[in-house]
Parts: C-alpha cells; structure tokens; sequence
C-alpha cells in the first residue's frame, strides 16, 4: 500500500511539473509582448518597453526563465495581478474555498440523485419508468449547465422566490444573523448553484449506475438473497446497489474536473465568487498571470482528486489492494 | 452503415431525425424565416416581444426576431463543432496511431503528454489559450476548439491499436515483415473506422456544449454573429422581465446535443454488435 500511495503520488507531482510546463510554453508561444499591448493606437516607446521586461526579467535567456517560473510556481508564487493591484496568490486564496465548497456540494447532489435514479431505473429495466427516466437523464446530459442554471433562477429565484438569486449570502442581513442563522443564509444561496451543477453529473452517474447495477443483479448471490426470501427492496439496496456503487466510485475522480469546468460557467450564472469568474474576469481585463495561475491551481485539484479517488477506490474494493 | 442506424433502434431513429431537421433549417435559414439576423426591426415598437404568430420566439432587446437568431445560430454552431471535430480527429487518431504502433517508451512518453494536457480541466484551458491569443476570428475559435480537445480521441485511438496489435492478422503482417508505418496504415486504421466515428458522433455535440460555455463567457464566437450561447448571455441579464430570449437558444442545444448523443449511442450499437 505505502509503495502504491508513493507511486502515485510521484505521478501526481509529474503532472502537476508538465502543467506547469504547459503553460510557461504557451504563453512563450503567444503572439506580441506583454508590454506591448496598450490600447489600440498606443505606442509604446521601445526603452520604455526595455526597462520593463528587465525588471520582470524577460531578458533573460528561455531556460533562466523557465527555471525561475517553476520555482516560483512551486512556492504558490503566481505572480501579481495587475487589475487587482495585488499578488494572484492573495485573490486565490479568497476564491479557491468557494469553488471547493460549490463543487463538493454539486459532488453530493450528483451522487445522491445519480445513484438513486440509477437504481431506481435497474429495478425494472425496460420498463416505462426506465424509459422515462433515461430519456430525462439524457436530456440533463445534453444540457448546456449554465442553461440550466439560468432556467432553475428563473422559476425558483425569480418567479417562486423560493431561493435567493446569486452571491453566497446576503450582504445586508448577513452581519446580524446568529451564527446557525449564518450557516443557513450560506446553505440557502449553496442549493440553486449547486443543484445546477450537480444535476448535469448525475445524469452521467445515473447512466453508470444503472448499467453496473444490472451487472450485479445477474449475479449468484443475488439469486440466493431472492431465494432466502428477503423483499425486493431489501435485495436491490442492501445488496446490489452496495456492489454496484464500486464502479461509481472510479467516477469520482472522473467528475472533478468536468465539475470545475462547469463551475466556471455557474459561478458567472449566480454572481458566485469563485476561481472561475476569477479567470474570465481576468480574460477581460488583460490580467494574465490569474488565468495561467488559476489553470495551474484547477489542475492540482484535478491530480489530487484523481489521487484522492484512487485511494478511495483500494478502501473500498479490497481485491485491487491484493492484486497490486 | 446508415441503414444499420436506422434498424438499430427507435431512438437512434428519433436522433437522426432531429439532426436531419436541424440541418435543413440551419441550410434553409433564409427561407424558413422572413426576417435578417441582424436586423433591428423596430426598436420603438418592436423591443422584447413575447412570443406569437408572428415572432414565434419573440424579440431580444434590439427588436430583432429571435426564432431567426436562433436558426441563425445553427449554422454558425454546427460548422464549429463540426469542423473543430474534424481537426481533434485527425489529431487524435494520428497521434494515438502513432503511440500505439511504435509502442515502448515513446509511446508511453506521448501518451503521458496527452494525460497532462487532460489534467488540465477543459474550459480553463481554452481560457488560458483564449486569453493570450485573444480576439480570434471564427477560423482561428475553429482551430483552438480543435486543438485542445483531441486529447482522449487519442487515448481511445491508442487503447483500440493496442487491442488490436495482439490478434492474429496484424501479428501476421508482422511476420510477413510489413513496416510498422504499412502496418498502421494499411492494416490499424481501417478497423478503427468505428470506434473513430463514434467518438466524433459524440464529440460533436460536446463542443457545441463548449462552444456555447465560451461564447456565453464572451470569449467564444463575438456578437453580432448569432451564436446560442452569447444569446443567452444576453438573456441573463433580461431574465426576470423577457424569459424568452434565454431560454429558446437553451433549447436549441439541448435538442441539437441530444440528437448527437442518439446518433452516437446508435452508431455504437450498429457498429459494434459486441454491445448489443
């Protein structure tokens, strides 16, 4: 186990050096100086454009500044963002816990609904509930999470006003909440976001779900449970869907990365302040090292969820810790 | 192969329909509806109308007519998506032909490249591509939409080669001492036809799904050309007194990535009777 977790986590750690790598290449390939830029007909005069790039070192010859940018990145130095007039680090640091908190939410509304909605589709496979339900999950698959995340504002924020329609809680009442009152404002602005970005994965977990389910239920043991006389209810949940959740677990580490994807897209949907509208922010003000920053960050919590993932995977299936 | 699709099943039926439908009013744009894209009709008389007969999507916010927007929004949609698939195929299949012909440690070293770039989640990487090479006209969208999204068509390509490499006729064409290259060519790419064009069935509607994240982000396809994504963009910011001009674009790709999604289950099940 201890060698497993070593390997795995130098395979990590590589990822993580040729991301890094990744985009010190690109922004080497990109067209034009950062100094350059200035706005249209806005010349910038050349000692001017000199000084500059000796003061952010951009004289130096590619490797001296490649090995300077890894060992900058490898510090958690991302550079200073010149639209916010601080240091990238500061501003992720602000962001990075609101999009972990968006993600594992949409990561708990995904397993809860997918797994149940699975289940409930293995239980009478071909059947007009199965039918129904797979035509509904193919449609939440096909649907463009930001859409969704607009459409759920407009009925249950706008119209119900059931939930509050962005930000993750209430400015004005916040400061005067008890502090259960506080968790719940936070919970309250958490579900609609959530929800969205959950219910796009649980369409896929569905799908998995439902097809390792029907693998479990052919099964010996199955029949056996059935012959004992032991109810439906009891057979399908104790012990199929127990088997059957293995091959979802390996989704997890699968789901982390389209989740951060389409937290990008919700976050600009309910005004949530996360990494993500960070970085399209940041597109549009020109504020590079926040976007090559947070490209760097979201692939750590990719290679460390995929690790996470794995380990889990050898808790829970003991046959993969003997074959290794 | 087609006839194979159409015996497959009702929904792969139903899909292919869809996607026949959407292109002949994406192709017959003009006729389908009287009204220009970009034409701001009336913009007294005209603003944010509620559907009816004679808008049936209603109009945006600069009077123009939605349900032209939209099929307008075809157009530019599907010639994305399809192109951009197009490049990440050919990228793919011959990247993931390559590692799995030549094998050993290159091989290996090329598919570590390909987990690295798939470590990175996908909207972040075409941020960080979109932000520093930025204001690309619909060509240059089409060619970075292309070039970051082959990475799993590869895997998948690499994983079906080395499948393939252990049976009997290429172990024999081995032995006749054909070259790797004639090998790859000859004897690899013909039977990854199917698997090839799954995929890229199935892309196609993932990158409209992109397409539609980036110009909603507005980074993607640039306002006036119609693209569903910046017209729903546009609607967010009307939501509460004009739902329609979110929400008809929304339906649009939910329709059009469905279709492609059936089309791709089916043409898994006509092609590869494994399955069935």
């Amino acid at each position: 186990m201890a060698r497993f977790v070593a390997v795995r986590i130098a395979q990590a750690a590589a990822i993580v050096f040729l991301v890094a790598t990744l985009t010190f290449v690109l922004i080497h390939l990109a067209p034009g100086s950062p100094f350059m830029a200035g706005g249209e007909g806005l010349v910038v005069p050349p000692e001017i454009v000199e000084q500059q790039e000796r003061n952010f070192g951009l004289d130096q010859p590619l490797p001296v500044q490649y090995l300077r940018y890894l060992s900058n990145v490898v510090r958690g130095d991302f550079g200073y963002s010149f639209a916010a007039h601080r240091p990238v680090r500061e501003a992720f640091l602000e962001r990075v816990p609101n999009t972990l908190l968006l993600a594992g939410a949409a990561l708990i509304v995904m397993f809860l609904v997918g797994t149940l909605v699975g289940a409930l589709q293995s239980a009478r496979p071909a059947s007009k509930t199965d039918d129904v339900l797979s035509l509904v999950t193919l449609g939440l698959y096909s649907t463009p999470v930001f859409w969704l995340g607009l459409m759920l504002l407009l009925v249950f924020g706008e119209s119900l006003q059931w939930f509050p329609v962005g930000g993750t809680h209430d400015a004005v009442v916040y400061p005067y909440l008890t502090a259960l009152g506080k968790v719940g404002n936070r919970l309250h602005h958490l579900v609609l976001p959530a929800v969205a970005l959950g219910l796009v994965g649980a369409a896929v977990t569905a799908r998995y779900q439902r097809a390792a389910m029907l693998e479990v239920i052919r099964q010996d043991f199955m029949r056996t449970a059935k012959a004992k006389g032991l109810t439906e209810r009891i057979v399908l949940f104790r012990h199929a869907l127990r088997n059957a959740l293995l091959p979802t677990v390996t989704l997890f580490g699968l789901a982390f990365p389209v989740l951060l994807s389409g937290a990008v897209l919700v976050e600009s949907v309910f005004a949530w302040p996360g990494l993500g509208r960070l970085a399209v922010d940041a597109v549009h003000q020109r504020d590079y090292a926040v976007v090559t920053g947070a490209a760097i960050v979201t692939a750590v919590m990719v290679v460390l969820g995929s690790l996470l993932a794995d380990l889990l995977y050898r808790v829970v299936d003991p046959r993969t810790r003997e074959a290794a | 192969m087609l006839i194979d699709l159409l015996r497959a099943s009702r929904r792969a039926r139903f899909g292919l329909g869809l996607l026949v439908v959407l292109c002949v009013v994406a192709v017959f744009a003009p006729l389908v509806t009287s009204y220009d894209p970009s034409d701001q009709i009336d913009l007294a008389t005209r603003q944010l109308l509620a559907p009816s007969l004679t808008h049936p999507f209603g109009t945006d916010f600069f009077s123009r007519d939605l349900l032209t927007r939209v099929l307008h929004g075809a157009r530019i949609s599907l010639s994305v998506a399809i192109l951009s698939v197009l490049l990440s195929v050919i990228l793919g299949t011959a990247v993931g032909l390559t590692a799995g012909s030549v094998g050993g440690a290159a091989g290996a070293a090329l598919m570590r490249l390909v987990d690295t770039a798939l470590a990175v989640p996908r909207l972040f990487l075409l941020i960080v591509v979109l932000a520093l090479w930025r204001d690309v006209a619909l060509f240059g969208l089409i060619a970075i939409l292309g070039l970051t999204s082959w990475f799993h068509i590869a895997r998948i390509v690499r994983a079906e080669v080395l499948s393939l490499r252990a049976r009997e006729f290429v172990v024999a064409s081995r032995a006749l001492g054909l070259t790797t290259r004639r090998i790859a060519i000859r004897h690899l790419l013909p039977n990854l036809a199917a698997p090839i064009i799954v995929t890229a069935t199935l892309g196609v509607g993932q990158i409209v799904l992109i397409e539609a994240g980036l110009s909603y982000l507005g980074i993607g396809v640039s306002p006036p050309t119609p693209s569903w994504g910046a017209m729903i963009a546009e609607g967010q910011t009307l939501l509460a007194t004009a739902w329609w001009v979110a929400a008809f674009p929304g339906l649009a790709i939910v329709l059009t990535v469905v279709g492609f999604s059936l089309v791709g289950d089916g043409l898994r099940d006509a092609l590869d009777p494994r399955t069935r």
